[in-house]
């Protein structure tokens, strides 16, 4: 049993790695490049109202919308990259819509378009891996020396080799489900360190108990 | 179960409920004709707040008038190559950027380029000092000491280290604290220092009018300082003056910040594109109060869930258990606030992880409970014992939340910080309130 799980998780962690490396990871709205599309309405805009323009402008597709500024009355809807003809589409279309809806008189050349660039996520990524590997080996020092009795080095390199496994996995199945790096993402990924850590420390008690 | 144990119980019940009403609904008063909340607000981070967009594009000279260009910056005194940059020249202008972002202090922040056309976003955390933050991390930032003639004698590839430094002047002209910036530089600028303070040497003529050649130190177009010298100069030092003398806390303040920001410009290097800014407006964050209200339902329910469980499991301890954790959550929500902990979405993994790692805790006591019969002695040991177990457990956990809380970057402390407070507010609420609730809950 505790081979074939081994065996499974190895399996997700190298199909993973295959995708990471070929195809990549499937990046959300705001970490892949983009386009924002800017406007003046002049009046306060509500969430809720924007919000449905731009799911009627860009056919219901994954947008980012915010309020510019502090009197709410500008906003900016971010969409994946597009061609310029599709653009000016878009421009009018969305001009159309916010006259229509807030009795204003914009036109598509009011409208500014900003193409933003990607975000590297390992840019970000990195911020926290620094931090986390000097964590991680303070905790298994902790480890070796309450658990000394397990054997030293047997804590040490299942400590490090679980809580690695643990953040692989997690990162294969992103890879493989080509679920969207997002914001969630990263989050996710100290609760499932801090919950490794926990689990493992708990079976490490459980064990020191019964010797 | 005696009047004592049951007035115990009675008022521990009425301090959750009351602790909970405080936290989930918030004490208003009136105030100025309106409602007030007496409960500080929560510090959201940018990604649920919001933030500065900054947005830098490469300074496109005009061609047409270039030549008119280049003879304006002769007689300014600095000559920027116009030379067309490259992917590797905008690689190191983010990375010069991102510099300059973390000396001076930016903790929440995303800086995206694109490597074709050099153009660089930047989303940050909006402060009061974000106006000067941005005023400063785009500047050129090339240090330079000329003749009157605009010829560089002294430049950014010269310097060794930039230091603020104060202290107390008393002369005939000044008297208070001053602000300067030591300037040190390399072996070849100290032997051009040297050459400096040889040639352009402080000098009078028989009238007593002042004949000194002077050099002019400059930070890109600023000229920070016009200098003469007295003696040679052989240490390769130069130190600057920034401001003047002065016994005010808040003006030497001022002058500490803005030598500062001198100072990291100078440490940094050079940007090696001319940048200008296209973009600089405050961008609200696209996560709104609705989605926060699914976040925390879906949350509520996974919560309510585990309190299933315990009631299912453990009875009637499970429920006091239960009823005493809704108080536990209440109470670190409150200390969230008053502890003024920057919530960003991890901050909100970290609500949860403390969420959980208590009900890690109270399932230790449950457990140990279990086989306990009623007396109040043994339940209190049992608890104890139940307790200690479930906090050794918790001791990685700590190291954690102590470990991140000493971050730089504001998302990576947000969890250390509510993790931390998390941890505490579990070991003093389960000592005070959650083993008051139990072993008073006995015949």
């Amino acid at each position: 049993m505790k081979k074939a799980l081994i065996l499974i998780l190895i399996g997700i962690i190298l199909a993973g790695a295959i995708i990471g490396f070929t195809k990549g990871f499937n990046l959300g709205l705001i970490y892949k490049n983009n386009v924002s599309l800017s406007v003046y309405v002049g009046a306060k805009i509500e969430d809720r109202e924007i919000k449905q323009i731009a799911k009627e402008v860009f056919s219901g597709e994954r947008t980012l919308v915010q309020k510019i500024e502090v009197y709410e009355d500008m906003a900016s809807i971010t969409a994946k990259e597009r061609s310029e003809e599709e653009l000016a589409n878009k421009k009018e279309l969305l001009a159309n819509k916010i006259n229509e809806k807030y009795g204003t008189e914009i036109k598509a050349d009011e409208i500014i378009v900003r193409h933003n660039p990607d975000i590297k996520l390992l840019d970000t990524v990195i911020k926290y891996i620094a931090t986390f590997i000097i964590v991680t080996v303070i905790i298994i020092i902790y480890q070796i020396i309450r658990f000394r009795k397990l054997g030293v080095l047997k804590t040490m390199g299942k400590s490090f080799g679980i809580i690695v496994v643990a953040e692989l996995v997690y990162i294969a199945l992103l890879a493989i489900t080509r679920i969207p790096v997002n914001r969630i993402t990263i989050p996710l990924g100290i609760a499932i360190y801090v919950a490794t850590i926990t689990v493992l420390n708990m079976k490490y008690e459980k064990e020191l108990e019964s010797k | 179960m005696r009047l004592n144990q049951k007035l115990k119980i009675t008022l521990l019940i009425l301090i959750i409920v009351l602790i909970s009403l405080i936290s989930f609904t918030g004490i208003f008063v009136q105030d100025k004709g309106m409602m007030k909340n007496l409960l500080p607000e929560y510090a959201l981070g940018r990604d649920l707040k919001g933030g500065r967009g900054v947005t830098l594009e490469v300074h496109t000279h005009d061609h047409d008038n270039e030549k008119e260009n280049k003879e304006e910056e002769k007689t300014e005194g600095h000559e920027h190559e116009h030379k067309e940059p490259t992917k590797e020249d905008f690689k190191l202008s983010k990375n010069v950027l991102e510099n300059r972002l973390d000396r001076m202090g930016a903790q929440d922040y995303l800086i995206s380029l694109d490597e074709t056309t050099g153009l660089i976003n930047i989303q940050m955390e909006e402060s009061s000092r974000t106006d000067e933050v941005i005023q400063y991390m785009s500047l050129y930032g090339e240090f330079t000491v000329e003749d009157e003639q605009g010829n560089i004698l002294l430049n950014s590839s010269n310097l060794k280290n930039v230091r603020t430094m104060y202290g107390q002047v008393s002369n005939e002209t000044e008297k208070g604290y001053k602000v300067y910036l030591k300037i040190e530089l390399d072996q070849d600028g100290t032997e051009k220092l040297k050459e400096i303070s040889k040639t352009y040497v402080k000098s009078t003529d028989e009238e007593g009018k002042d004949t000194s050649k002077k050099v002019v130190i400059k930070l890109d177009d600023l000229t920070l300082a016009s200098v003469s010298y007295e003696e040679e100069v052989t240490d390769g030092v130069i130190e600057l003056a920034v401001g003047s003398a002065t016994n005010s806390s808040e003006q030497l303040k001022s002058y500490l910040e803005q030598a500062s920001y001198f100072e990291i410009i100078m440490n940094s290097g050079v940007i090696p594109v001319e940048y200008e800014i296209t973009r600089n407006n405050y961008i609200m964050s696209d996560i709104t109060s609705n989605t926060i209200i699914v976040a925390v339902s879906i949350i509520s329910v996974a919560i309510i869930a585990i309190l299933i469980y315990f009631i299912y499991k453990y009875h009637k301890n499970g429920v006091l258990v239960a009823i005493s954790s809704i108080g536990y959550i209440a109470l670190l929500l409150i200390a969230i606030r008053y502890t003024n902990v920057v919530i960003t979405i991890e901050g909100m993994a970290g609500i949860v992880i403390a969420i959980i790692l208590n009900f890690v805790l109270t399932n230790y006591i449950l457990r140990i409970l279990e086989n306990a019969k009623g007396e109040k002695a043994e339940l209190a040991g049992k608890f104890n014992k139940g307790f200690l177990k479930g906090l050794i457990v918790l001791v990685p956990n700590i190291i954690i939340a102590v470990a991140l809380c000493f971050s730089g970057w504001v998302a990576i402390a947000s969890v250390g910080m509510v993790m931390f407070w998390g941890i505490i507010i579990t070991v003093i609420y389960n000592i005070l309130i959650t083993k008051n609730l139990i072993i008073n809950f006995t015949k």
